[in-house]
């Protein structure tokens, strides 16, 4: 019996194991069949079904004129201009990292020697260099009958780089040079054939500061007036961070603003998201949004105060073609709309200089400037910076100064005397201040709504003397604050949700009688 | 006399302030002066950029060319700073950009132009397309010429190059000048189908030979007739329909393979169709005969492009006389022996048409072949339950009508 047992788990097994080396084989075969038919489809050997999500878009302007030869198709010139920009975006990420990925795609085989030579030198000596284009002007001079070679002009490409030996930057510049280029259609990919370096043309800096007709003498005009801004920061009660969401009422916010108003107020700041709003393709929708409340606030009588950037931290150079794209979508749209007080381009980006590098934030941050004022001449340009100190940065570049203030109340005077000597005589907004009036377990029951009224009754005080400008931080108390704000700890997280002017159930507080003076 | 005095000491005080408030504003890179005087440099020659200095600074020079950047250091000598460009960037032509920097700061900054070594040899790349036109003048092939020099750089603008284009016994030969770092020049077709060889040739250089080839141009009108072994209308033989020899408006014959597509209007208005290639302009396609007597119109087209005459052709019938027997109660029906135009037995093939009645009724059409002059059907008794039944036998147009067959109703 026990033998007979046996024997059938012997049998047993032994099918079991007949069967699984089958399923094996069979599967590997299969696999190696499935192998070698991958790549074979003419879709692939074209590179016509290649998707690829945008990560380069430096300004492209095409000169209008007919070319040489044959004459070319809008879908043509697209692809040409496409191929083009991944070129520059291969070098760029090429030399950055000091390896060749992805130059064969774009650069023929005698074009690409260039490159590999060149990139062995720069990583036998540890130079790694990031750099990105702003912006190319060419201009289509040949096209042939077959339409696989091209000859274009690209005069006055803009250039950032940023130069680093040993992974120490030594230093970054912009320049602007002119190149004439032969492309080949090889395999699907318009490939760079020859490249040459040619003299500029003469060329008008349009990115020349001229001071801006709104700013007269350390003043800011509206409508040729001298215009003291008294405003707040607002977020609707509901929807803190995330004003043009799924829940953007409007209603609720043109309320908001009449309360707003009618408090004494004249001016608001709103934030816009770089991601919420769709990064390099900015969507209509959110445009839309902002145009209604920016009509609102035309309406009612507020100015307002756009800040851009929320939310946005990368700041490498690579990336910088994007958030330009972004930038101009939004603010060539609102070039002539009168609510529109200043568009401040990002909320404390001091706070980014520890983590990404001091330089690469401030280059940043000054070629956008440059880059809104080509897009909107029209109004003015701000940074919110956090403190005081960091306020020094840049005081040239922006039409006026803005900066945080969190500090001690007594020392606020002295610092505002230090920041008015260094800022070349330019308006100076006070764009964030406030105090929260969280008394609880997580500070110690340090404040309180009575210490709350006091302070803004003092800064108001301070504003009066001297007539300056000011933005309270903020209309409302919030019942959640998203964590990328203040994080996930509750001393910090809870303390953010008391700053208001009106509760969290929409009762006015007692700092609320000196929301203005 | 003392007021004076004091007047022109405060003024020399006042000029000395102002001297040195100059030296003070005078930017510190002035210590930095360019010997090298050459602005360009030939591609290929070793380039140095020396400066004289009195800082014992060493500053890096950052070079930027067209296809990338590199960071140099200086070989010093006393207050002489020597950057060696190296030949990657010496080699390529076109302006290079250089920077001296010193801790973050720009000293110096300015371009030299590097141009194509003209004096090495020349080297051509040279592309044609398309490859293949039209005969006539209005298609094209177009030729690009892109001459460099050793190093690959393309060779600078008005440069000539010299186009040679044969055709048949014609060599012609053309001078054009660089611009935009090529030569272009239309390849126009002939009127003559055929091929062109191109070349060209720069400086000594020449480059290989490229063709293009001349295709016929679209088909004209054309003509077309028929053959075939005779003119009964037997459903048998094969009639034979050809066109002329297609050519295009300059005499050439269009090209091998060109569909040509006839079409057949028989007297019943149906459209019949045969198709075939041509091959040395002629297309030659096969139908075969109707088995009645008809006439038929012929035209034939190529496609969008070109058509024919109209041809007509009739077809005789077949005069036949033919018996039909029955057996086997009735049964079987046995036709034959057909016989075709010369008595002879019809080729197997023919179609018998045997049409039944019942009570004057249409019931049924039963069709079948010939084979060896006969033909069989059978009315089983299965399907055919009636007492009486009345056919007509139709053989080649001709047709005999049988009247009333009884059939004993099955017993069983």
């Amino acid at each position: 019996m026990q033998h007979k047992l046996n024997k059938n788990i012997y049998r047993g097994i032994l099918i079991l194991s007949f069967i699984a080396i089958n399923v094996l084989i069979i599967y590997s075969v299969s696999f190696v069949l499935a192998y070698l038919k991958t790549g074979a489809d003419r879709a692939n050997m074209l590179h016509i079904d290649i998707k690829s999500e945008t990560v380069y878009a430096p300004k492209i302007n095409w000169a209008n004129s007919e070319n040489i030869g044959r004459k070319i198709s809008k879908q043509e010139l697209k692809s040409i201009e496409d191929n083009y920009l991944k070129s520059w975006y291969i070098k760029n990420t090429a030399f950055k990292n000091n390896s060749p990925y992805g130059i064969e795609d774009f650069y023929t085989d005698s074009a690409r020697v260039h490159i590999f030579n060149n990139l062995k030198l720069n990583k036998k000596q540890q130079i790694s260099i990031e750099a990105t284009t702003i912006s190319h002007s060419p201009k289509l001079e040949f096209y042939s009958e077959d339409g696989k070679l091209a000859v274009l002009t690209d005069k006055n490409v803009v250039e950032f780089q940023k130069i680093y030996k040993n992974n120490k930057l030594l230093f970054s510049s912009t320049d602007t040079s002119s190149y004439k280029v032969v492309l080949l259609l090889e395999d699907g990919f318009w490939r760079i054939r020859h490249k040459v370096k040619i003299e500029n043309e003469y060329y008008k800096d349009s990115t020349k500061t001229i001071q801006p007709k709104q700013i007269k003498d350390s003043e800011i005009l509206v409508e040729g007036k001298p215009f003291t801004i008294k405003g707040i920061n607002y977020y609707p009660k509901e929807t803190p961070w995330d004003m043009f969401g799924e829940n953007y009422n409007l209603q609720t916010i043109e309320q908001d603003f009449k309360l707003i108003k009618n408090s004494g107020l004249n001016s608001i700041r709103i934030f816009i998201q770089y991601e919420d709003f769709g990064k390099e393709k900015v969507q209509l929708e959110k445009l839309e949004k902002l145009r209604e409340v920016l009509n609102t606030a035309e309406n009612i009588g507020l100015k307002v105060v756009v800040t851009l950037f929320d939310f946005y931290g990368d700041y490498s150079v690579l990336n910088w073609t994007l958030t330009h794209r972004h930038a101009e979508q939004i603010v060539s749209t609102f070039i002539n709309h009168n609510a529109i007080l200043a568009w401040d381009i990002k909320n404390e980006p001091d706070l980014d200089f520890e983590s990404r590098n001091k330089e690469t934030v401030l280059a940043w941050l000054s070629q956008m400037i440059k880059e809104i004022k080509k897009f909107d001449p029209n109004h003015l340009v701000t940074i919110g910076w956090s403190s005081p100190e960091a306020a020094n940065n840049l005081v040239n570049e922006v039409d006026f100064v803005s900066y945080h203030y969190y500090k001690n109340i007594d020392n606020f005077e002295k610092d505002y005397e230090t920041l008015k000597e260094n800022s070349l005589n330019k308006p100076i907004v006070l764009q964030e201040f406030g105090l929260s009036s969280y008394g609880g377990i997580w500070n110690l029951y340090s404040s309180s709504e009575t210490k709350q009224a006091e302070y803004h009754k003092k800064m108001q005080a301070i504003f009066k003397k001297d007539s300056l400008a000011f933005m309270s931080w903020g209309l409302y108390d919030f019942k959640k604050i998203p964590t990328a704000v203040a994080g996930r700890l509750p001393w910090k997280n809870t303390k953010q949700k008391y700053f208001g002017f009106i509760n969290e159930n929409g009762v006015k507080k007692m700092s609320f009688l000196h929301i203005t003076n | 006399m003392r007021k004076t005095s004091y007047i022109s000491f405060f003024i020399i005080i006042a000029i000395v302030i102002s001297a040195f408030s100059i030296k003070m504003v005078t930017p510190k890179n002035d210590s930095f002066i360019l010997n090298t005087t050459s602005k360009t440099f030939i591609a290929g020659t070793e380039i140095i950029l020396t400066f004289s200095t009195k800082n014992k600074t060493t500053p890096f020079l950052f070079i930027k060319n067209s296809y990338g950047s590199n960071l140099l250091k200086p070989e010093q000598i006393d207050t002489k700073l020597a950057y060696r460009i190296p030949s990657v960037f010496t080699k390529k032509a076109g302006v290079l950009n250089w920077t001296l920097i010193n801790e973050g700061e720009n000293l110096l900054k300015n371009k030299i132009e590097i141009l194509p070594n003209t004096t090495s040899k020349t080297l051509l790349e040279s592309y044609l397309g398309p490859r293949s036109v039209l005969a006539g003048n209005k298609d094209y092939s177009m030729l690009v010429v892109i001459p460099t020099d050793m190093f690959d750089n393309p060779l600078p603008e008005n440069t000539s190059v010299k186009i040679n284009e044969q055709f048949l016994n014609n060599i012609n030969s053309k001078e054009e000048k660089t611009k935009n770092l090529i030569v272009w020049n239309n390849i126009m077709a002939k009127e003559k189908a055929g091929s062109i060889l191109v070349s060209s040739s720069s400086n000594t250089t020449n480059s290989n030979e490229l063709t293009t080839v001349i295709y016929p141009s679209n088909a004209t009108n054309f003509t077309i007739n028929f053959k075939r072994n005779h003119h009964f209308a037997d459903g048998n033989q094969i009639t034979y329909l050809s066109t002329s020899k297609i050519e295009d408006e300059f005499k050439n014959i269009i090209s091998d393979g060109t569909i040509v597509e006839f079409n057949i209007t028989t007297s019943k208005n149906t459209i019949l169709k045969t198709r075939a290639t041509t091959i040395n302009g002629i297309a030659k396609a096969k139908i075969l005969h109707p088995d009645e007597k008809d006439t038929w119109k012929v035209k034939a087209f190529v496609n969008g492009l070109a058509e024919s005459n109209v041809i007509s052709i009739n077809y005789e019938p077949i005069i036949t006389n033919f018996d039909v027997n029955f057996s086997k109660n009735n049964r079987e029906i046995t036709v034959g022996p057909i016989q075709s135009f010369m008595n002879q037995l019809i080729p197997d093939g023919a179609l018998v048409k045997l049409k039944i009645f019942n009570n004057n009724n249409l019931i049924e059409t039963k069709t079948s072949t010939s084979f060896k002059g006969f033909v069989s059907f059978n009315i089983s008794a299965e399907f055919y339950t009636e007492n009486s039944y009345s056919f007509i036998v139709e053989v080649l147009g001709n047709s005999k009508t049988i009247d009333t067959k009884y059939y004993a109703t099955q017993t069983k």
